[in-house]
């Protein structure tokens, strides 16, 4: 069980940071180190508090049913809804809050180079980790919507604030889609409170009281996927992501893209099939639809992409089509698979958006004209870029494989078509993954002067680059070890879901 | 003699005659006339102070298994009373503090805005007390009309006595306005008493009095179709009052709305909830559109506002004791909000950089203080989590949902987003990298105080949250009409 103020300070140390690097000088590049510095310690504090105090309960599968409260204390109350300041893990959160607290010391790290407006950078970063991890430590559903809510406007604003052309309308588009995404998430909330008569947030006691039926679940399902699925940037929704990757700096695509799919992914889990499983079981058509349009749509579009980072954008999004099979095929099996993909892309995303942008910023430009064969000597970032595609494609023994198997395993007795038709888009994805990897890191040599190479990846950017990449890499060979928690984790909620509907959902 | 009623008109008298020394003050009776403007405000400071002291004693006495109402005729202290008592005077500190630097503007008659603004704060609470029609009236003009009176301190600007002089204009007729229905409420009930009006019968005529009276008590909040004035008024007049206008009079205008609706006609008058909710609809609707086409941060975030306070109104569409604490804690929020802007946009205006988009583009590489803290202020006052607005507007959402008015809900989350746009579009440009410009002047230290205060207070609500609806809670149940 995690100490009384583990995940408080695993959510609130960032912030913590965040207010104290707001108020740094940053006039010379001592004191713009110090920010950085400070940057570093403040997303590594959590770190080493998650490997030490949370890592741990893995070791326990059986405890990954089960919540384990680290604080539970009551905030409002004599307003008709109770709020309670109730932090804790299971099986659904435990991996994603871990990836979360990992993965910001390499976007900071990433960020080392950044000189103009470094201040307002790593603080606005530091506010999205405290939202981010707020998000996944949460046990209220209240406070889960604050935590939806709180990144919006920080993401907008480090989009915005980028020299790119498009930076602001990319920023206008992010803070619309994403509002109206928080603002249907926060009506859900309150509609479903009001139909089941409840006045707590408490997870449990959502998840257990009678469920939404008629026409309530059916709304309350459908603002809940537009919610989520706004963050995860399905079709029609993904604009903001593919605009705001392509504008804002590298790091700022960085964050964006850890901001999406896992956020989405385990707010759908958690509140759509925890919370209003009828809703979701009528939902099992549409998302299908979703999820198969979203995949080779995204493919497509990542193959007729020119400009190489909207392209990696495209190819993130697109895997949210088979988290999204693995979501409504209801199995303890997908399910886990759903989570697995978001812990997964979580590492896998960022670096590939490292590895891309990090040529485009050097090469002058993202688009694929501009930087043909101009990375065929950086080794580094070619590996990079090896790592996170073979793990977005779902190559055995790097992270992404267990969940890709898992969902196909998971999906494949209840939709046989639909699994089909995602494996087939899956091939797509790693094909479209290939071409945008093709242009700049292995065209033909004749095309490119060697004086024009692009340097490769040194110093805080390779190490974020290892960082990342190691990532990958070993949660993919210790998968067996950490898999089974979270298995243990969607028990649960596919039990939930199977006796609301038990001839149509599968068993394990 | 029976000389309990000074006990009980304790913090009201204190502010009254701290108004008395500083009109002592302005008529050099104490002081050189170098040094009048910062006595006086100390005074003023001090006698807020005491008048907080006063009013959070009577709440603590007021815990008791039954809590000991004191009605003195038509004057009322309970607890609802007493939650203005204690929050009208820590306003008040907060907008002299706040406004110190602004108060320039008003040389040299200093002493006299204090006074103003000390009567007018103890029109608040005269307002929270009114147990019936004609008091709640003097009580609105109690806080409106002197702060009116205070905008035309400042006569070197002609601009200045236009916008008092319309100011003037609006809040006499409001007041006529409220007056009027009234007097058909009066006519209708044979009785001025707000306990009384509970038993009127539904008709045509009540419904049209209820209509004057809202549209009277909700005007001073800048509710549609009055949504320019409030913003308008700001832009023109001296900062000081304008904006001591808007804080003092978001809580008069709850108080008298709290006290009268769910208060006095309750359930008794069925659909005047849906009436009030189409105010409010189109004024958290329009308010922030209205924002989103200013070129001045001024009117821009005056118009916020007014979208914020205007959440007041979507509060009492339920009536009950939590919609009615929801209400208590918006107009809470409603103080720090309103005086933070006063500090910072003061400090703007008092920079002579001016306040347009195109001279705040780039703040940040220049100012990183004024251009974090307006961050700060634009977010707070957009409503964006985990600010104070953020929670009001989640309970007034769920108050309109429990009243069954889903639109006025959508209504809300619908302003919300604008209100967002707008503040992404200022922080925008405050943080643009490639404009350049002066550096703004760090201001006065009791500014400085004033406004770290009320920063503090707008990030503090959200943490107190719970100890702040229990209190409001507690003083929410007192105005209920009905079991």
């Amino acid at each position: 069980m995690p100490s009384d103020v583990s995940l408080t300070l695993i959510v609130f140390v960032p912030l913590i940071g965040a207010m104290v690097i707001a108020l740094l000088p940053v006039r010379t590049d001592l004191e713009r180190f110090r920010v950085r510095t400070g940057a570093l310690l403040a997303t590594g504090l959590p770190l080493a508090i998650a490997i030490f105090d949370l890592l741990g309960e893995v070791g326990n599968p059986a405890q990954g049913a089960i919540a384990q409260p680290s604080i539970d204390a009551p905030w409002l109350r004599g307003f008709y809804f109770q709020l309670d300041y109730h932090l804790g893990v299971d099986g659904l959160s435990l991996m994603l809050l871990f990836a979360v607290t990992a993965v910001f010391p390499a976007l900071v790290l990433a960020s080392w180079r950044m000189r103009e407006r470094t201040r307002s950078h790593f603080a606005l970063m530091l506010i999205s980790e405290t939202s981010l991890a707020g998000f996944f430590a949460t046990q209220d559903l209240m406070l889960l919507v604050l935590f939806f809510w709180l990144p919006v406007f920080p993401l907008a604003l480090l989009v915005g604030s980028g020299s790119r052309p498009g930076a602001r309308e990319a920023a206008r588009r992010l803070l619309l889609t994403q509002s109206l995404g928080a603002a249907a998430l926060l009506v859900a909330v309150l509609l479903m409170l009001l139909q089941t008569g409840n006045t707590t947030f408490n997870f449990v006691t959502l998840s257990t009281v009678g469920p939404l039926k008629g026409a309530p679940g059916l709304i309350v399902a459908g603002l809940l996927l537009f919610a989520f699925g706004a963050r995860m940037a399905i079709v029609p929704l993904q604009r903001w992501l593919l605009d705001g990757v392509a504008v804002a700096p590298t790091p700022v695509g960085m964050l964006l893209v850890v901001s999406s799919l896992p956020v989405g992914t385990y707010g759908l889990v958690r509140v759509l099939l925890g919370m209003d499983p009828r809703g979701g079981l009528q939902l099992v058509v549409p998302v299908l639809l979703l999820a198969v349009v979203t995949l080779y749509w995204s493919a497509l579009r990542a193959l007729g992409e020119r400009d190489l980072r909207r392209a990696t954008a495209a190819l993130l999004a697109g895997v949210s089509g088979p988290v999204l099979l693995g979501i409504i095929s209801f199995s303890e099996t997908s399910l886990s698979g759903a989570l697995w993909l978001a812990f997964a892309l979580t590492f896998v995303s960022p670096l590939l958006v490292m590895a891309i942008g990090a040529v485009a910023d050097r090469g002058g430009g993202a688009e694929v004209a501009s930087i043909t064969g101009r990375a065929a000597g950086a080794a580094r970032l070619k590996l990079m870029f090896i790592v996170g595609a073979a793990s977005l494609g779902g190559v055995p023994f790097l992270v992404g494989f267990p969940g890709v198997f898992q969902v196909v395993v998971g999906s494949f007795a209840e939709h046989r078509f639909i699994t089909a038709a995602v494996i087939v888009g899956m091939g797509l994805l790693a094909y479209a993954a290939w071409r945008v990897g093709t242009g700049p890191f292995w065209a033909p040599a004749a095309e490119t002067e060697l004086a024009d190479q692009v340097p490769d990846s040194r110093g805080s950017e390779f190490y974020a680059g290892w960082w990342l990449a190691a990532a990958a890499v070993v949660f993919g060979i210790t998968a067996g070890y950490f898999v089974p928690y979270t298995v243990h984790g969607t028990d649960l909620v596919a039990a939930r879901v199977s006796s609301m509907a038990p001839a149509k959902v599968p068993g394990k | 003699m029976n000389l309990a009623f000074l006990q009980d008109f304790g913090p009201l008298g204190v502010l009254l005659l701290g108004a008395v020394v500083c009109l002592g003050v302005e008529g050099g009776l104490y002081g050189s006339r170098g040094d009048r403007a910062t006595l006086s405000r100390w005074i003023a400071v001090a006698f807020t102070a005491l008048a907080f002291l006063a009013a959070v004693g009577f709440w603590r006495s007021s815990l008791g298994p039954a809590p000991p109402d004191v009605e003195h005729g038509s004057f009322l202290v309970d607890r609802f009373a007493l939650f203005f008592y204690a929050a009208a005077p820590a306003a008040a500190a907060a907008i002299l503090l706040t406004g110190s630097d602004l108060e320039e503007q008003l040389d040299p008659h200093q002493p006299l805005y204090h006074a103003l603004v000390l009567v007018s704060t103890s029109g608040v609470m005269l307002t929270a007390s009114g147990a019936d029609l004609l008091t709640l009236l003097v009580g609105l003009a109690t806080v409106s009309l002197p702060l009116v009176l205070g905008s035309a301190l400042r006569k070197v600007d002609p601009g200045t006595v236009r916008s008092a002089t319309r100011s003037f204009v609006v809040c006499a007729a409001l007041l006529a306005t409220f007056a009027a229905g009234e007097a058909i409420l009066a006519g209708l009930g044979h009785a001025t008493q707000l306990s009384l009006l509970e038993a009127l019968p539904p008709s045509p005529l009540l419904g049209l009095a209820v209509l004057l009276v809202t549209v009277g008590v909700a005007g001073p909040l800048g509710a549609f179709p009055l949504t320019w004035w409030r913003a308008g008024a700001a832009k023109a007049a001296p900062l000081g009052p304008s904006l001591a206008g808007l804080a003092l009079g978001a809580l008069a205008a709850a108080a008298a709305l709290l006290r009268l609706l769910p208060g006095a006609l309750g359930a008794a008058t069925p659909g005047w909830n849906v009436a009030v909710g189409v105010v409010a609809a189109l004024t958290i609707l329009i308010a922030p559109a209205l924002a989103w086409r200013q070129r001045s941060l001024l009117a821009a975030v005056g118009y916020l506002f007014v979208g914020d306070a205007a959440l007041v109104l979507v509060g009492l569409s339920w009536s009950s004791r939590p919609a009615t604490a929801a209400v208590l804690y918006l107009a809470l929020g409603l103080v720090p909000l309103a005086t933070a802007s006063l500090g910072l946009l003061g400090t703007v205006q008092l920079s002579g950089a001016g306040d347009g988009i195109a001279q705040l583009r780039g703040l940040a590489s220049r100012s990183p203080l004024h251009a974090g803290l307006l961050a700060l202020l634009l977010a707070a006052v957009a409503g964006l989590p985990p600010l104070t607005g953020f929670f009001a507007r989640i309970m007034v959402v769920e108050s309109s949902l429990q009243a069954g008015l889903g639109w006025l809900a959508v209504a809300v989350v619908l302003g919300a987003i604008l209100s967002a746009a707008v503040a992404m579009r200022w922080t925008l440009a405050l943080v643009d990298p490639q404009a350049e410009g002066q550096p703004l002047e760090l201001p006065s230290r009791a500014t400085l105080v004033g406004l770290g205060l009320s920063l503090a207070a707008i990030a503090g609500f959200t943490v107190t949250l719970g100890p702040l609806m229990g209190i409001a809670a507690r003083a929410a149940l007192a105005p209920l009409a009905g079991p």
